[in-house]
């Protein structure tokens, strides 16, 4: 007994921030190559009013029109943009839904490696008889972190929710998942205050960071080259695990799905792997990099663009933790 | 490798479209910029096992002095 994918839907906010309308804002850049380059050109931010969670419902909701939602009976919620310190999001979200009060609820805090964790561990629930219907959510509003005159992070990153409804199945779809973690990346990618550690601070300094982008310790923070780093020395030995764990070969996989963060970044990862263009999934031109919700977007794409033959599909999320996660699925249907 | 072949392996890799000699300072191409030098530094890492940093690429002007940098017994 096992578990498979059989749907998802994602959702973008309405607010559509094209390269034409950042132009405006940082006209001293070039955004033709930006978008060349990074092979973004729209990304998509909430209004003041709107959260994570109102993009989740939506999500949720899409799913529901083609899947029975009374079946559900166990929610997992990634975010770093909940609706509160507590409760819970995914509890609101239960009620919001009007999902059934005997369902298993909560958050968890991932950011890029947040999506294939969430698939292994809604598999392990499966296998393991503690639930049928998992109901998997991404949700980030990275947008209310950015600091509206970082122009690097505004131009990369997306908001974006997406449901993912995973089942009990013969079919073993879900296969094998390698995880990893060094937290002494922790402040690559972070926003320093408003938690626990330190207080929001109303007074806090603006600094000059990368390549002219201006932040504070209110804001979001990423070192860019670090992370960069980070991705491209991890991504060689990960894949050879990944293919190692589920005893498999390279012939093997028919699309490698990794967290879209930047296309040219993905590009010279796949070039250092030697996989061939047409097997490799680039793209972020309508969305950007919308954290955890880039894998499922881009699976559900891949899905949707494929005839009805059995996939075999390497999934690999990696960044903010630091943190990484991928592994293995088959595919025979749309999703 | 031999010198033109590190660049024309710099060129695909890089994604760089203009030409490219031993002599054409890095100012001069149009792609290059600050993610052009991180996918540097991970090209020579992946092909010489030289961990390099940004600050160390910022002071050399063209290939010939990247090459020094990397050693020109790397090289055939």
């Amino acid at each position: 007994m096992g578990s498979k994918i059989i749907g998802i839907e994602y959702v973008f906010p309405q607010n559509r921030i094209s390269n034409e309308t950042l132009a405006l804002e940082f006209p001293d850049y070039d955004f033709a190559q930006f978008e060349s380059k990074v092979g973004i050109k729209n990304r998509y931010v909430v209004n003041e009013k709107q959260t994570g969670l109102d993009l989740a419902v939506q999500a949720c909701e899409k799913l529901f029109e083609r899947f029975e939602k009374s079946t559900i009976d166990y929610i997992l919620y990634c975010t770093q943009s909940p609706e509160y310190f507590l409760p819970t999001t995914a509890c609101i979200l239960q009620d919001r839904l009007k999902l059934n009060k005997m369902t298993a609820a909560f958050d968890y805090n991932l950011g890029c490696s947040g999506y294939t964790y969430g698939l292994s561990l809604a598999n392990a629930i499966i296998k393991s008889g503690q639930a049928v219907n998992v109901l998997l959510v991404t949700a980030e509003t990275y947008s209310k972190f950015i600091h509206p005159k970082d122009r690097t992070n505004r131009a990369i990153f997306g908001d974006a929710a997406t449901a993912t409804l995973i089942t009990r199945s013969a079919d073993n779809e879900i296969g094998e998942f390698i995880f990893g973690t060094d937290g002494s990346g922790y402040d690559k990618l972070i926003v320093k205050n408003g938690a626990a550690r330190n207080n929001k601070d109303p007074e806090a300094v603006d600094f000059i960071y990368g390549s002219d982008n201006t932040t504070s310790d209110n804001n979001l923070f990423m070192n860019g080259p670090e992370v960069f780093n980070f991705t491209v020395n991890l991504i060689p030995n990960l894949t050879k695990q990944i293919l190692e764990k589920n005893g498999i070969t390279v012939e093997n996989i028919d699309q490698y799905i990794f967290h879209q963060a930047n296309a040219f970044m993905l590009n010279f990862m796949r070039k250092q792997l030697q996989v061939e263009r047409k097997y490799f999934f680039i793209d972020l031109l309508d969305g950007g990099n919308t954290v955890s919700s880039t894998i499922p977007i881009a699976l559900k794409k891949y899905s949707l663009a494929i005839s009805n033959s059995q996939q075999t599909i390497m999934l690999v999320g990696f960044g903010v933790g630091l943190s990484w996660c991928g592994g293995v699925i088959k595919l025979k249907h749309k999703l | 490798m031999t010198k033109q072949d590190f660049l024309e392996k710099l060129k695909t890799d890089l994604e760089i479209d203009s030409h490219l000699s031993l002599d054409t300072e890095f100012k001069q191409i149009e792609e290059w910029d600050s993610l052009t030098v991180l996918m540097l530094l991970a090209f020579i890492e992946n092909n010489f096992h030289i961990n390099l940093k940004a600050k160390d690429i910022e002071v050399l002007t063209d290939f010939n002095s990247l090459i020094k940098v990397i050693g020109e017994e790397k090289f055939n």
